[in-house]
């Protein structure tokens, strides 16, 4: 019990997000988990950029007289049935992959934010309306809906990352709704209102930096989600066209020869794997510093 | 089944020996409970009494054996059963005496039954774990349990949900679940402070009533010393951890002599004067409750100070190094309060 | 956690439910309030599926209508066929009626069980379905049957030790597995268990009835790829209910009780556990028709997935349809499933 009486406060004050940013940053960096991962995504990240702006690396010079000829000194990850070297492969897709991540996440938080913070906001019929097609999206095998996209669209890279980024807004969009619904609700946001803050003040001032920790977790887990549907499809010949190439159709490739030179198939599935791994844990890890400092995302 | 022998010739029943728990972060530690001890007899009531944070539930908690689940708390010290020790006991061993021997009733009652089993179901469970009976047996039982607990419509109400009771209802309930397997020790770990005052003073008529019937001992936790006047044989204060007052209830009251007794005292008879601070707790020496008292002195408070006995025949133990010299300001304009106000506080 | 408008239904209390008056009679009113709210609750449940078919077979419709409207080139015929042969295709298919005739048409059927003929093969597209529906079900089942026991063993060790090595070492396996590219993951399985080692077929089904060995050695493979991504999904989700249930109130009420480790976990625990776990569950055994997809490319077999990618490469629409619009039944079927097992377990939403 408490004998004594707590002092009222006068009025509700918002919490400062910015005075935990730094803190949050930190724990995020203190987790060993998180630094490893951070590490692979910026090694990736160079690697496009070199490439982007011009690689020593030819993917598609051939050797056919050491096809499928394992590792060497030459050719560090071996040569593919094509005689064309792995690791330049690698290399050369790795930008093309990234890419492809990119318009898939682009294009589910442009469908999944906006809507988000105004249904969220405004609530009422236009809320109603938005959630039940999020909600039929999302009760809805996600695979077989790109495939209809992909089918009207034709295939493509670009097409199936539009496929994608359709599939999985939604999922931004609950987390997005959920926190703008939560924050609206709040004390300090009413008083803000009484206080005559126009809700594009309420917005920018309260909403914004309240939603932006859930989103980016959002945004981690729907880029893992989106480099593996992407390699899928591009395995199933739906997405990336040749002679391009990402981690995904590299293994399509390298099934025919899988027997004679499984290594083929092993480094662009590691490659995947580690990606979207540390999407994961970058994900994780922001999860849980958030929680130590009370802002839990509501994420689940 | 485990079961206890009757307790020999001048073996309390029920015993807790210097108590403590503690709270482990990597290298800080932390004592929440720091050794506690008392006694209870068949048929005798004792009362915890503090605030928030000054460690009653933890002791409640520390003498189930159910800090388990709490992996950085660590209990030391000795909880006898009819001489029988408690404290270290494996959990097969420890589940064996949670129920016939010593059981518990919680302070949320909504919380505190499962949501996804019926009334019924988590009476029969508990009945059946302890006695070799048919289901059907215990069913009865379990009917019988609940009308003891003056459940109306008992035979409805054991295959209800806990979502389909009132607050009261709940909380009889898990009187009836404590209960069922006839335990030689209770303990109520603030079992009215979730309920309305109507309500409260029913639950607390109840336990008296199943007490003269089935002669249990009770450790009744609370932060309410109008209950305690109400229903307590003998009272012990708590304060950050620590026994800091300890005696029989009349006693307490008539010659309460320690300074957070007074102002736990104050704040329950409607005349409340805010105790400054807050339990902090984190005081290694001296009085816990110096910086907060008002008749705090910087060179007696400063130092170690004991639970000692007071002059006089009654057992009346204080931990305060100002105890034979101090005069509390307001014992007898309160202790008059409290007679007549009497115990409707409950 | 998701609410899901088709299984989560909060229903309003409807006029004089409250039971006011006297206690006895209170009862018997309750429930004919609570029949009352639970018709009113099936019946909301029946327009919400009417109304979630009805958009994704309009979205589908439409995205397919205004994207591919070369369809009857590809049906008028082989190359070379002349303008006036497409134009009879067109009528011949019902390509020159309006949008709304042709949708209400192809609705008109759809209720009868007819998704019209595809396009290439111009076979009944139902006939389609139907015929490679026992590979699909197949894997989709034995995923499940697999999946769910081993989550629930690992998600309850993990989470009644939470911190602890091994619910470290649960964690670490669920976060690799949730990483995995399932066709990969697959590939690598078939290498080196089935091909290099030869310990199971490659590719290839063989139905139940004709050989129950031979079916279980076909499937395992593809069933072991979709399985473990969707256990380390569910272990996750359990692992941390159950942590969170097991420091809840009335699991600790229960041990005050002296109910054994095995009633906590596998009784008080776990039922309540389960629930969110049950919703995820719901979710990804709808995703899993994806999965089948995957599984199918990488082991040869002839399922839905291998029909719809077929048909995506040469824009055969009605196939296209009829797979989208049977696997929104089958979404629905299940979201019925999941509704009926949360009112299983949760006694609170059966009342409500």
């Amino acid at each position: 019990m408490t004998i004594e009486q707590p002092v009222a406060r006068a009025l509700p004050v918002a919490p400062r997000h910015f005075a935990h940013g730094r803190q949050v940053f930190r724990d995020l960096f203190r987790q060993v988990s998180v630094i490893l991962a951070t590490c692979y995504l910026g090694l990736l990240t160079v690697v496009s950029l070199v490439v982007w702006i011009g690689s020593p690396m030819d993917p598609n010079a051939q050797d056919l007289t050491h096809r499928l000829n394992g590792p060497s000194a030459h050719h560090l990850l071996g040569l593919d049935a094509l005689g064309r070297d792995v690791l330049a492969r690698l290399v050369h897709a790795t930008p093309v992959t990234f890419l492809a991540i990119l318009e898939g996440v682009a294009v589910a938080a442009v469908l999944g934010v906006v809507p988000g913070l105004i249904a969220g906001f405004r609530g009422g019929a236009l809320d109603a309306v938005m959630t039940k097609i999020a909600d039929a999206f999302i009760v809805f095998p996600g695979l077989v809906l790109a495939l209809a996209i992909i089918g009207a669209l034709g295939p493509g890279l670009t097409n199936a990352m539009i496929a994608v980024g359709v599939l999985l807004a939604p999922g931004i969009y609950r987390v997005v709704r959920a926190t703008t619904i939560s924050v609206r609700q709040e004390t300090y946001v009413q008083a803000a209102r009484t206080m005559g803050t126009s809700n594009a003040g309420i917005l920018a001032r309260h909403v914004l930096p309240n939603v932006m920790s859930p989103l980016l977790v959002q945004l981690s887990l729907t880029a893992s989600l989106v480099l593996l549907i992407e390699a899928s499809l591009s395995y199933l010949g739906l997405g990336v066209q040749p002679p391009a190439a990402t981690f995904g159709s590299m293994i399509k490739d390298a099934q025919q020869s899988m027997v004679s030179q499984p290594l083929l198939a092993l480094f662009p599935g590691i490659a995947i794997l580690l990606t979207a791994l540390s999407f994961n844990l970058v994900a994780d890890g922001l999860t849980r510093a958030l929680k130590r400092r009370g802002l839990g995302a509501d994420n689940s | 089944m485990l079961t206890t022998a009757e307790p020999a010739a001048g073996v309390p029943l029920f015993e807790v020996d210097e108590l403590s728990v503690e709270f482990r972060h990597g290298n800080r530690v932390r004592r929440v409970v720091d050794e506690v001890s008392f006694q209870i007899g068949p048929g005798e009531t004792l009362g915890l009494v503090g605030e928030s944070g000054s460690g009653k539930s933890m002791t409640a908690l520390a003498i189930m054996g159910l800090l388990g689940r709490l992996r950085f708390a660590r209990s030391s010290g000795s909880v006898r059963l009819a001489g029988r020790e408690l404290l270290g006991s494996s959990y097969r061993e420890l589940s064996a005496v949670r129920g016939p021997e010593l059981a518990m009733v919680f302070q949320d009652p909504m919380s505190s039954l499962n949501p996804a089993l019926t009334i019924g179901h988590q009476l029969v469970e508990t009945l059946r774990r302890h006695q070799k009976i048919s289901r059907r047996a215990a069913r009865e039982r379990a009917v019988e349990m609940l009308k003891l607990a003056e459940i109306p419509a008992a035979e409805r109400r054991v295959s209800a949900y806990s979502h389909e009771l009132s607050g009261g209802m709940r909380q009889r309930v898990m009187i009836a679940l404590a209960l069922c397997c006839r335990p030689k020790v209770l303990i109520a770990d603030e079992p009215t402070t979730a309920l309305d005052v109507t309500i409260q003073a029913q639950i607390l008529d109840l336990l008296r009533g199943l007490q003269s019937e089935f002669g249990m001992a009770i450790l009744f936790i609370t932060h309410n010393l109008g209950v305690v006047a109400d229903l307590c044989d003998r009272v012990a204060v708590m304060y950050s951890g620590q026994i800091v007052e300890k005696a029989p209830v009349l006693q307490l009251f008539e010659e309460l002599a320690h300074p957070y007794t007074e102002s736990l005292l104050r704040s329950t008879t409607g005349r409340p004067r805010a105790v400054r601070g807050t339990a902090a707790g984190a005081v290694e020496h001296g009085c816990r409750f110096a910086d907060r008292c008002r008749y705090a002195q910087e060179d007696l408070c400063g130092q170690e100070i004991p639970l000692l006995p007071r002059a006089g025949t009654v057992p009346h133990l204080v931990r305060c190094a100002r105890t034979e010299t101090l005069e509390l300001d307001t014992v007898r304009a309160i202790a008059d309060d409290e007679n007549k106000v009497g115990a409707g506080d409950g | 956690m998701r609410t899901m408008s088709v299984n989560v239904v909060v229903e309003q209390r409807p006029p004089g439910a409250d039971p006011v008056g006297a206690a006895a009679p209170a009862w018997d009113r309750r429930r004919s309030a609570r029949v009352l709210r639970s018709l009113n609750a099936v019946v909301g449940r029946i327009l919400n599926i009417v109304l979630l078919l009805f958009m994704v077979s309009l979205g589908t419709f439409l995205l397919l209508k205004l994207a591919g409207g070369d369809a009857a080139d590809l049906a008028g015929g082989e190359q070379g066929a002349t303008a006036a042969d497409v134009a009879a295709a067109r009528a011949r298919l019902g390509l020159d009626q309006s949008l709304v005739q042709q949708y209400l048409s192809w609705v008109g059927h759809a209720v009868h069980g007819n998704f019209g003929n595809s396009y290439i093969s111009g076979l009944p597209v139902t006939d389609l379905i139907v015929q490679r529906l026992p590979v699909t079900v197949a894997l989709i089942v034995g995923t499940v049957v697999i999946a769910v026991p081993v989550s629930i063993v690992l998600g309850l060790l993990a989470g009644a030790n939470e911190g602890r090595w091994i619910d470290r070492v649960v964690t670490g396996l669920c976060s690799v597995s949730t990483a995995l590219p399932t066709f990969w993951f697959g590939l690598v399985l078939s290498l080196y268990l089935a091909l290099r080692a030869g310990w199971f077929p490659a590719t290839g089904f063989v139905p139940i009835s004709q050989d129950p060995v031979a079916f279980i050695e076909h499937l395992l493979l593809p069933v072991i790829t979709l399985a473990v991504p969707l256990a380390a999904a569910l272990t996750r989700q359990l692992r941390g209910s159950v942590a969170e249930v097991l420091s809840l109130d009335y699991v600790r009420s229960a041990e005050a009780r002296g109910a054994s480790r095995i009633s906590v976990l596998g009784k008080h625990t776990l039922k309540n556990a389960s629930i969110p776990a049950i919703t995820l569950l719901g979710i990804q055994v709808i995703t899993l028709i994806g999965g089948t997809i995957i599984a199918e490319a990488v082991f040869g077999l002839q399922g839905i997935g291998s029909l719809v990618i077929s048909a995506v490469q040469s824009r055969d629409t009605p196939v296209i349809q009829g797979v989208v619009f049977c696997s929104a039944i089958f979404a629905v079927i299940v979201n019925v499933v999941l509704d009926v097992m949360y009112r299983v377990l949760s006694p609170r939403t059966r009342s409500v």
